[in-house]
């Protein structure tokens, strides 16, 4: 019997959660049975957490880790996953599921109610996905694919809606906007059914969170793969100016840094999960740690706003390129 | 010529698509233009691999004075500066 059980404050337990969760990566079609998931005594979850918890429905369902598991949820999580719209996902990926003839009994015991496929409203991820902003700024879980819809979506929607939030407040739209464009392209050009590659966001005018997950190839694969030495610190050197797994190329290895430097200028709280390492920069301090194994990368950014700081905050030397700037 | 760069392209310039595209366009202006003003009052983000497209191509094309003789940005943000500086730079280092 495997049993997986989530503490009564998730909120701030990621490194308990993948602890525990890295046992699905070794049951990859193996049907294992006997096995429950319970976040039946969970009374405080944040949405990254819900994150993490779509995540790993997502993943033992497409990849058939157990047979007829058992999904107890508190009636706090039913309400939390409903409210923040992930509940919609999971009844998308049970009917897609259904779709391909791969009965995903994990998924189906979230709604014992639902008779049939006909039972559930129909849902498409692609349009009813919204970004709503009254209070705050929401952007809905949103499985990123690597498509013209979703490409126009980070300029049509996203940034547009974040220029409205944030309105008169250029550092803060500039700061907002690059950190979501440079996450968000990371992850869309590897995004695939395969990867399962998840957004989500939420902004107030004091604060600005993104948070995205998949299964795809981590970052430590990844530049182990472009020739970094797997036996160093490769989560730290991600991070680092000029670090990138396409050298020679387009790319500056500018993403990563660049977040994680408008992420320390402001105070905020930087989470990168791969692979069985953790990075953590957390009220000025970073952290690096050994992990539960997670296939893919996870990020959580939280970035303060109160006093936004953006790159041309830092000294920049001059280069030797003269340019005309009128 | 005058090119009012975020309603002509985008106010999002961020993947490798639309970068190819406004290098190109921009290749043909340049080829039809004395020299081209380039407003960047209206664009919101622009990657460093799209700078470096765009305008670290251009750069390592013209040369660095006929760039800075054909070329002119107008409006520019502080840090689109730093991107854009930077991004001719990293072109110009692995060139």
């Amino acid at each position: 019997m495997i049993s997986i059980k989530m503490p009564s404050n998730i909120t701030d337990g990621t490194l308990d959660f993948l602890e525990e969760a890295q046992i699905i990566f070794s049951h990859k079609n193996k049907s294992t049975p006997d096995v429950s998931l319970r976040y039946d005594k969970v009374k405080k979850m944040s949405l990254f957490s819900q994150l993490l918890l779509y995540k790993f429905i997502n993943y033992t369902a497409t990849n058939r880790c157990f047979y007829q598991p058992k999904l107890r949820l508190s009636n706090y999580v039913e309400e939390e996953l409903t409210k923040s719209g992930f509940i919609d996902l999971i009844k998308f990926h049970m009917r897609d599921q259904e779709k391909r003839k791969f009965k995903s009994s994990f998924i189906k015991s979230l709604f014992n109610d639902l008779k049939s496929d006909n039972d559930i409203r129909p849902i498409e991820p692609l349009e009813s996905l919204k970004t709503s902003f009254k209070d705050n700024l929401y952007i809905a879980p949103l499985i990123l694919l690597r498509n013209k819809y979703h490409k126009k979506k980070l300029e049509k929607e996203f940034i547009n809606k974040i220029k409205l939030f944030y309105k008169n407040d250029t550092k803060t739209v500039d700061i907002v906007s690059k950190c979501l464009t440079e996450i968000y392209m990371n992850f869309w050009e590897h995004a695939t059914i395969d990867t399962g590659t998840v957004m989500v966001a939420k902004g107030t005018k004091k604060c600005f969170e993104l948070m995205f997950a998949d299964n795809g190839n981590g970052i430590i694969s990844t530049l182990s793969m472009a020739g970094y030495d797997k036996s160093s610190n490769i989560l730290a050197q991600s991070v680092k100016r000029g670090v990138t797994s396409k050298p020679n190329t387009f790319h500056m290895g500018w993403g990563l840094w660049m977040v994680t430097t408008l992420c320390e200028l402001n105070g905020g709280n930087l989470e990168i999960y791969s692979e069985g390492k953790a990075l953590i920069i957390s009220k000025g301090k970073t952290n690096y740690k050994d992990c539960g194994y997670w296939k893919g990368t996870i990020i959580h950014l939280s970035i303060p706003l109160d006093n936004p700081k953006n790159l041309s905050s830092l000294n920049w030397p001059e280069t030797s390129i003269k340019i005309n700037w009128g | 010529m005058f090119i009012d760069f975020a309603t002509k392209y985008s106010n999002v310039v961020a993947d490798k698509d639309l970068g190819e595209s406004i290098y190109i366009d921009i290749k043909i202006l340049l080829g039809q233009n004395n020299d081209l003003t380039i407003d960047l009052k209206n664009l919101d983000v622009m990657t460093s691999f799209c700078a470096k497209q765009i305008f670290g191509s251009i750069y390592l094309e013209l040369g660095p004075e006929v760039f800075f003789k054909k070329i002119k940005f107008i409006n520019t943000s502080s840090d689109l500066k730093i991107i854009i500086s930077e991004s001719i730079q990293s072109a110009v280092t692995e060139n």
